[in-house]
């Protein structure tokens, strides 16, 4: 049996011969003097070092996944001048984004793969943080304003447009978007970045520090954000009468965000690595109206703890075990601003709290069995408990208890390297949760560079979602208490992706094309008419399409970053869903970089969203009329001089959103977005 | 093949004293018989590890090839201590010093002809101008690095059409940067240098290094080159996508790209071949300090794959390197 960890040994190995050198130097007789060499000059080449690179540092090249990928990184991310985190996904083709402040939960932004906007929120996509899922509990998506992140701790994201469950887990079903953040080694020293602007008030500092082999980093910021203007300018109506549209006045949606995040890594020994998190998001959100229902005075308070142990093993391999505690909490008074109802009810609209709480334990193995394969599995085990006396649909004898769901899974995934230039990925998930059982969700694709540089892909995919805490409870009260005592209980939603994409390098553009088929079934429908048809999972839908993301260094110092997709959806629209045209026909981003010298550069960002079908937001969602947000076009700006002072280093940026002053309208066609909005950013590192 | 450091390192201490004991074991069984063909004296700087294995090696590559067997006697620093205290006690005809320290020690007594191994050049060069040994016959070494040539074939090798080297140095860098400035001084390819005097001062001085090369060339400078600063410039460099040639199979497998070095077994397996033709004729003196003449090639596929670079398998680049390299 071992008694010592290698590093121990080592460590207690270069005590003794500190010991040994002490001794030799007090005996005084000269030889060992160390004046003339030190001791260990050899021990440069021959200490053992920490595995830094290993398998969850290392990103996988584009052309060998097997799925499409488009990386963000911390380039994009500043010259894309985004202001808050949900707008670089603006950058990402086939990605809807939109800002709003309707529900009164989650006055946020939208950001959802290829749309499908059945619900108000994007509930069809897994999103990690350093591998910790943060959709949340209650309804599937994320809010936004309340992932405990740091934009400038971010590293890069890699967002996976199709469903990966095999590697990426549950609810990995219409994309995956994974956040990376900075280890902390990379971020010694001292941050600051102060913004300050039209709407955009912003302070952030950072410290890094190390104690021989553990580096932590500690990041806080305030956010002053008031959200969008309180009136609305131009409401376009398309000859709709007006009343039929609620909203005549803008949103509450003022919000503060008050964030403290940490990192800590601990080098253990060679082998094993300590990964330590923890991150506090809180602070006043305003909630803007639903039904004439408000939350002026909601307060968010969110928080996470995370701990990853990583031992690097032989050959590039690596064992890992996660485990991570989540909790997105907020207070909420809710408050009744229909004369009507107030008469008859009162002011007081009841009780909007929430605590969503996860617990999720990953172990997951990489090695490679033989020299060209490379296999990672694993298994996982997550509890989600949610209390949400008014958002859920709970029976006033239920209101204020916890709702909760379980979910466990193993996965595996195959790499095989048949030839250097051909490699296939088989991988599936194997799931069992509380609500609806067991399901087994493959998924298989071949990766063949049939020239140097330029690769064909085909892939093929099945995934499912689980119904959301929220989508359960709606299924359990209206069999209980209404009325429908023979509803079935909800299946899974599925989809069956499959793709060819292209990469490669043509006459000096990186260029990535892809084209789709998506067959979903079983979608879960939030419809009056689905229960009376007895099956919540009627909607279907079809979505056929291309995409492509061109990548061109004009020169060493312009770059041109452009994406385009191209998406129809066809779908018997069931139940008065409208599926059909709920995802943009086509979108377009483009991004123009260029660097002047090394002080001057700018950025001049563009995004097209054509009409959408978006009926989840008319006010009147029963009427199933033909809901489109008209289309829109936005250009963002900026121009940023970087300086040195001393021994550190600083960047003054002009960020400018909305450069035309365009008036537009995102998510509902009455919630209009802020016209031009320009803001300051200093960023100070020493 | 070679076994890498690494792995050999692995090994626990108990096996390394076990080792040593069954030594001595042996050398009491032999002595008698191997009396008049030679005596080794076998100087570690620390039990087991490295200097173990360059002992073991030494010993069997001798003991396969001199009949009789010479005799060795296996030495801590503090038994050889002892024994330069005494001088008289030290009757080997030749002392292999394994490792800085025991060269250091071993540099002090003139009268035994003195190789030493495991030794960076740098600190041979310094502990022989400290001791005034300008006498390579009874003064020399082995070194531990590698010739900066072979180095640069490993770049053209790895990373072809890769010429502008990004190269961090220190005042620990010893003649490593002059003799870079001299190996490149063809033109073929393009140096940027950044000096530094501080740990803290890598990241920053990578941050200039990285936009406009290649690749990070790196060479066994302890203050830059160490276990608490590898992630520092790990973590850097990937961030810019610039690969490392190291100079240790560790440094590979913590992310470099690539490294060319020399393990224990090939490093003894040399100084056997340099000890072989002293035994038969005590009289001839040691050669002059020499680098290694056996070598690996390590490379870290899996970062090579991320970086997007292709690079054959770890044989075919050893061929690609040759034999031949000037020291």
């Amino acid at each position: 049996m071992r008694k010592h960890s290698r590093g121990e040994r080592r460590r207690r190995l270069l005590h003794r011969s500190g010991v040994l050198s002490v001794l030799l130097a007090a005996v005084g007789n000269g030889w060992a003097a160390s004046d003339s060499a030190p001791p260990r000059s050899e021990g440069v080449y021959l200490d053992e070092m920490p595995v830094v690179l290993n398998v969850s540092r290392l990103r996988q090249p584009v052309d060998e996944a097997p799925a499409a990928v488009t990386v963000i990184d911390r380039q994009m991310i500043k010259d894309s001048g985004a202001w808050d985190l949900s707008e670089v996904f603006r950058l990402v083709p086939g990605m809807y984004v939109a800002y709003h402040a309707a529900r009164f939960y989650s006055t946020d932004s939208i950001v959802s793969y290829h749309g499908l906007m059945s619900e108000t929120m994007s509930h069809r996509m897994q999103v990690l943080v350093d591998g910790r899922s943060i959709y949340s509990p209650l309804y599937g998506g994320v809010i936004w304003s309340d992932v405990p992140v740091a934009m400038d701790d971010i590293d890069r994201i890699e967002v996976i447009r199709g469903p990966n469950a095999a590697s990426f887990g549950a609810n990995s079903f219409t994309g995956v978007i994974n956040i990376i953040t900075r280890h902390s080694a990379e971020e010694q020293g001292k941050f600051v970045s102060l913004s300050a602007g039209s709407g955009r008030d912003e302070a952030t500092a950072r410290y890094g520090g190390k104690y021989g082999d553990f580096t932590y980093r500690i990041s806080a910021s305030l956010r002053n954000d008031p959200g969008e203007a309180s009136t609305i300018d131009n409401p376009d109506l398309r000859g709709t009468p007006r009343d039929l549209y609620g909203w005549q006045y803008n949103k509450f949606d003022d919000k503060k965000v008050r964030l403290l995040t940490f990192r800590g890594d601990y080098q253990v020994n060679p082998a094993d690595s300590l990964e330590l998190q923890f991150g506090y998001n809180g602070g006043p959100r305003q909630a803007g109206e639903v039904e004439s229902v408000v939350a002026p005075n909601k307060t968010a308070d969110n928080h996470f703890e995370q701990i990853h142990w990583r031992r690097a093993l032989e050959q590039g391999g690596e064992l890992s075990v996660q485990f991570y505690h989540s909790v997105e909490s907020s207070q909420a008074a809710l408050v009744n601003t229909d004369p009507v109802d107030i008469a008859k009810n009162g002011v007081d609209a009841g009780n909007g709290d929430v605590i969503g709480r996860r617990y999720d334990l990953e172990i997951q193995h990489t090695f490679s069995p033989s020299a060209s394969t490379r296999l990672v599995w694993g298994g996982s085990t997550r509890y989600d408990k949610v209390y949400a006396p008014s958002d859920l649909l709970l029976d006033s004898s239920q209101m204020y208890q916890d709702r909760s769901y379980r979910l466990s899974r193993l996965f595996g995934n195959l790499e095989w390297r048949a030839r250097p230039s051909l490699v296939f990925n088989v991988g599936a998930m194997a799931e069992h949760n509380s609500y609806t059982g067991t399901d087994v969700t493959p998924r298989a694709a071949v990766n063949w560079h049939f020239l140097p540089g330029q690769t064909l892909r085909v892939s093929r995919s099945l995934a499912t979602r689980t119904p959301s805490i929220y989508e359960k409870s709606v299924e359990e009260y209206y069999r209980t208490y209404g009325g429908y005592p023979s509803l079935p209980a909800q299946v899974p939603e599925r989809v069956d992706a499959r793709e060819i994409g292209y990469l490669g390098k043509l006459a000096g553009v990186d260029v990535d094309f892809r084209v789709f088929h998506e067959v979903y079934t079983d979608l879960i429908a939030d419809r009056t008419d689905a229960l009376a048809h007895g099956n919540l999972n009627s909607g279907s839908a079809t979505i056929k399409g291309f995409e492509t993301q061109l990548k061109w260094a004009i020169g060493l110092r312009t770059h041109l970053i452009y994406g385009l997709s191209h998406g129809v959806v066809a779908s018997p629209n069931v139940d008065r869903i409208p599926y059909t045209n709920s995802v943009p026909t086509n979108n377009q981003s483009l991004m123009l970089s260029h660097r002047f010298d090394s002080r001057w550069s700018t950025s001049l960002v563009g995004y097209q969203t054509s009409e959408t079908h978006f009926s989840n937001t008319d006010v009147n969602i029963p009427q199933g009329r033909g809901y489109f947000i008209d289309s829109s076009r936005r250009w963002d700006g900026r121009l940023a001089y970087a300086f040195r002072s001393g021994e550190g280093k600083g960047e003054l940026a002009l960020m400018v959103q909305n450069l035309g002053d365009a008036q537009y309208f995102e998510f509902r066609h009455d919630n209009q977005l802020p016209g031009r909005t320009a803001w300051l950013n200093l960023k100070l590192e020493y | 093949m070679a076994r890498p450091f690494a792995t050999l390192l692995k090994r626990p201490a108990s096996s390394g004293k076990l080792g040593a004991l069954l030594l001595g074991v042996w050398l009491l069984a032999a002595a008698p018989w191997a009396w008049g063909a030679g005596h080794v004296a076998l100087v570690l700087s620390e039990e087991g590890g490295a200097y173990a294995e360059v002992a073991d090696k030494i010993r069997m590559a001798l003991t396969q090839k001199t009949q009789p067997a010479p005799r060795f006697s296996l030495l801590s620093l503090e038994a050889f201590g002892e024994k330069l205290r005494a001088p008289a006690s030290l009757d080997a005809d030749v002392v292999v010093a394994i490792g800085s320290a025991a060269a250091q020690a071993a540099a002090t007594n003139p009268r035994v002809p003195v190789l030493s191994v495991l030794v960076p050049k740098a600190a041979f060069e310094r502990v022989a101008a400290a001791r005034g040994r300008a006498d390579p016959a009874r003064f020399s070494a082995v070194y531990l690095d590698q010739p900066i040539a072979r180095q640069l074939q490993l770049v053209r090798a790895v990373l072809p059409g890769r010429l502008r080297l990004g190269v961090l140095a220190s005042a620990q860098s010893g003649t490593a940067l002059a003799q870079l400035r001299t190996a490149t001084r063809d033109g073929r390819f393009k140096l940027a240098v950044e000096k530094i005097d501080r740990q803290e001062e890598i990241v920053p001085a990578l941050n200039r290094l990285l936009h406009d090369n290649d690749v990070l060339f790196s060479f066994p400078d302890p203050l830059i080159y160490n276990r608490y600063t590898v992630q520092d410039i790990l973590l850097t460099t990937y961030r810019y996508r610039v690969p490392v040639i190291g100079f240790s199979p560790s440094y590979v497998k913590a992310g470099a790209l690539a490294a060319v070095y020399s393990t224990p077994a090939q490093i003894g397996q040399q100084v056997a071949e340099i000890l072989y033709p002293l035994l038969q004729d005590p009289g001839r003196g040691l050669p002059a300090p020499q680098f290694p003449k056996y070598f690996s090639v390590s490379v870290n596929y899996q970062v090579a794959r991320s970086l997007g670079i292709e690079i054959e398998d770890e044989a075919a680049l050893h061929g690609q390197l040759g034999p031949q390299v000037e020291p």
